[in-house]
């Protein structure tokens, strides 16, 4: 059983409001450094607010890591003369909302687990004039059984 | 040495079988029941661990696996990405994917997939890949995965005597992998358990 997007994002949601956990978490905080104080005992943890750009430390007796590795993306720079290129790129990771799809040429560098989510819901919903997809090597693909959740099963 | 064998996640390309109504009365009456199949069904999962081994089981699993997967594609996708979309290694090699109906989504006839091992700008909105095939492009997007490789940077721990983890595990042989990692075959339990649920 696989959960879509809204639902998982509207299942965090619930859960930090039920439990008034918000004041707790702070999004678009960027760490750049630890380190551990042997003197006093504490880690001293810095970090960059992204909105302003202002940046602060914070002391902790622990020090969690819960990054995940799919957090920075790879770039372009496999993509020959990619500086020549004028028209819009962004990272399946750092989606840009705004950007207008309609009438548009669009190309897909990769055929991972990212294009395999995002390649039909973009033919779909999105109104483009053409796509190609570029691939370098292929993958085993195996499909996803999916459906509702009878209510005998939850339990 | 202990036999070590490259990691891949097996799919959840078990069959759903729906559950009969005379099982879910059993299952109602008695709780307990439930658990046990549920438990089965794990331990059904770890079982499958028997397909990353070099063994001749192991071997004959994955052929069954690859078969299946084979065939899922070949009916699912247009034909004349077949070739390109079946892969020529091993299952288990690389983490499998799971389709969110793209493979039939590449019946539109709108989209155009092509197999290159480079790509390159040839106009301020027009690429073209190895075999000199160009097209237009307004929009690229990457989907060309994440730095699986470095573990926890751009961040810099520092521990004690100003050890730093990245370039202490580097130093070490050791470095932290995920993607490219693999499971050992002595700890088969609590790895095979974490790739499985990783997908």
């Amino acid at each position: 059983m696989y959960a879509s997007q809204p639902e998982v994002l509207a299942y965090i949601e619930s859960v930090v409001s039920r439990f008034d956990h918000s004041s707790h978490i702070h999004l678009n905080q960027e760490c750049t450094a630890a380190e551990w104080l042997d003197d006093e005992f504490l880690w001293r943890v810095h970090f960059v607010e992204r909105e302003s750009g202002r940046t602060y430390v914070k002391t902790a007796q622990f020090l969690i890591t819960a990054v995940g590795f799919c957090d920075t993306p790879n770039g372009a720079e496999g993509i020959r003369d990619i500086q020549n290129f004028g028209g819009r790129m962004f990272h399946s990771a750092s989606w840009d909302h705004s950007f207008d799809f309609r009438d548009k040429n669009v190309v897909v560098v990769g055929n991972g687990c990212s294009a395999n989510q995002f390649v039909p819901h973009l033919l779909k919903h999105a109104e483009i004039r053409s796509m190609v997809q570029v691939m370098k090597s292929p993958h085993w693909i195996a499909p996803k059984d999916n459906g509702p959740v009878p209510a005998w099963q939850k339990w | 040495m202990a036999e070590v064998v490259s990691l891949g996640i097996f799919p959840s390309s078990f069959p759903r079988t729906p559950v009969l109504r005379n099982v879910a009365r059993l299952f109602r009456s008695f709780p307990a029941s439930n658990r046990l199949w549920r438990f089965w069904l794990a331990a059904k999962l770890d079982l499958a661990f028997t397909a990353f081994t070099t063994s001749t089981m192991g071997k004959m699993l994955r052929r069954a696996v690859q078969k299946s997967l084979e065939d899922y594609i070949r009916c699912t996708a247009p034909s004349e990405y077949h070739d390109i979309l079946i892969p020529d290694f091993d299952f288990g090699a690389k983490r499998p994917v799971l389709d969110h109906g793209y493979l039939s989504a590449l019946h539109d006839p709108r989209v155009k997939l092509l197999r290159s091992p480079s790509l390159a700008v040839v106009g301020p909105r027009e690429l073209q890949v190895e075999d000199g095939e160009t097209f237009q492009a307004d929009v690229v997007i990457l989907a060309n995965g994440f730095k699986t490789q470095e573990l926890l940077t751009p961040m810099t721990i520092m521990g004690q005597n100003e050890a730093e983890l990245p370039k202490l595990w580097r130093q070490e042989g050791n470095f932290a992998s995920a993607y490219m990692g693999y499971v050992h075959t002595t700890a088969r339990g609590p790895s095979l358990s974490n790739a499985l649920t990783a997908s």
